[in-house]
């Protein structure tokens, strides 16, 4: 037996009811939905006071994330010139060696066999002297490897942009993750402008496609 | 048990009995939470089973039947409120085999407190047969029955459902055999 036919084996029983018990149920009826809109509104009240509690940790705790990651970058780009310099400094003193050796063993020998007295400290100066440009170029090596560096972090920035903007829109976390990267990678505000325009274009182009 | 669920039985009784009976049986149950539900709130759910048995008593039918009536209702109206978890499936075999792992899941995201009942599904090498486990404190199989019938008629199938029922002390346990006719 479904509901219907249950409804109509209940009506055959009933009788129409009064007007003033009507009006008595519709009054019960009333106090009974004001009484569940009051507990509604209590259960409500407190699900946002939770959720206000919690948007202030998040808050706290993206600040704290913001504060760590600052830390963070800059402990890199501290740790990132002591290489650059503890590098520049091994190929330096390598390359010292290497002189020292060569001027000692086989440029000696014949240097003084041809010259002597202050010629020969003036030559042995001039071998000297040969390491300051050894440190330039050297010096130059590294800093290409440091852009390369930075190429990578602009491509890897822009691979987080794409993944942001997947929905067409970037929200307040998605904004302060970005921030922090950012920063993180070494990146300037007018680069990471440069290549969130460049994303957006991208992201509408493929929106007209589509 | 959520509020919505007894939100739900109300508007059944008024819509297909009538107000006045559903206003009798309230009355007449002396309820705890006087009859007034809110969707957002819980109440015990032996609530729900003294309206039913008071709705049993007033309309002259067995309880298992308007529970069972009930459960078809609910299918209805969840179909309704949330047809998302009801979109993806082609069958109703893949739906009830969704409820325990995605729609549960979903289910406790909206309401954290929720207690809900535990479904294992199984289904048979040739796909045409399911095994259904029903685990509760509640003892609601024929809402769990009336849920399923609802789903085989919406997806317009016909379904033969055998009931084994392998209930313990404290819980009730029941196997619905599931075959496509």
């Amino acid at each position: 037996m479904d509901l219907s036919e249950l409804a109509k084996k209940a009506g055959l029983n009933r009788t129409e009811d009064s007007p003033e018990n009507k009006i008595e149920r519709l009054n019960r009826k009333v106090a009974r939905e004001r009484k569940a809109r009051v507990e509604a509104e209590k259960v409500i009240e407190e699900q946002s006071r939770r959720l206000h509690i919690v948007n202030e940790e998040i808050t706290r705790s993206n600040a704290d994330l913001e504060t760590a990651n600052e830390e963070l970058a800059r402990t890199m780009t501290e740790l990132t010139s002591i290489e650059v310099r503890r590098k520049a400094a091994l190929i330096t003193l390598l390359v010292a060696v290497v002189l020292f050796l060569a001027s000692e063993f086989y440029l000696e020998p014949i240097l003084e066999r041809q010259i002597d007295g202050y010629m020969l400290i003036l030559a042995k100066l001039g071998v000297l002297g040969l390491l300051v440009p050894t440190e330039i170029i050297v010096s130059r090596i590294l800093e290409n490897q440091v852009n390369e560096i930075g190429h990578v972090h602009e491509d890897m920035y822009k691979a987080l942009l794409e993944s942001a903007y997947d929905d067409g829109i970037i929200t307040d976390m998605e904004r302060s993750l970005l921030n922090s990267s950012r920063k993180q990678m070494g990146i300037s505000k007018p680069l990471a402008q440069r290549l969130e325009n460049e994303v957006l274009a991208e992201h509408e182009r493929r929106e007209t496609l589509d | 048990m959520k509020g919505i669920v007894f939100r739900e039985f109300i508007d059944m009784v008024e819509s297909t009995f009538g107000e006045d009976i559903s206003d009798e049986i309230i009355e007449e149950s002396d309820l705890p939470s006087g009859g007034s539900y809110t969707a957002v709130g819980t109440y015990d759910h032996t609530e729900l089973v003294t309206l039913v048995v008071a709705l049993s008593k007033k309309i002259d039918a067995p309880v298992d039947m308007l529970v069972h009536a009930f459960g078809k209702y609910l299918f209805g109206r969840f179909l309704e409120l949330f047809p998302i978890f009801f979109d993806d499936h082609e069958n109703s075999f893949s739906f009830l085999s969704s409820i325990h792992d995605v729609v549960h899941v979903e289910v406790l995201k909206l309401y954290p407190e929720a207690t809900l009942p535990d479904f294992e599904a199984r289904l048979s090498e040739d796909g045409n047969t399911l095994y259904f486990e029903y685990h509760s404190h509640r003892h609601f199989a024929d809402l769990a029955r009336g849920l399923m019938d609802g789903t085989f008629e919406h997806w317009n199938e016909n379904v033969s459902v055998e009931i084994e029922d392998k209930s313990t002390a404290d819980k009730q346990i029941v196997l619905f055999t599931c075959t496509r006719q």
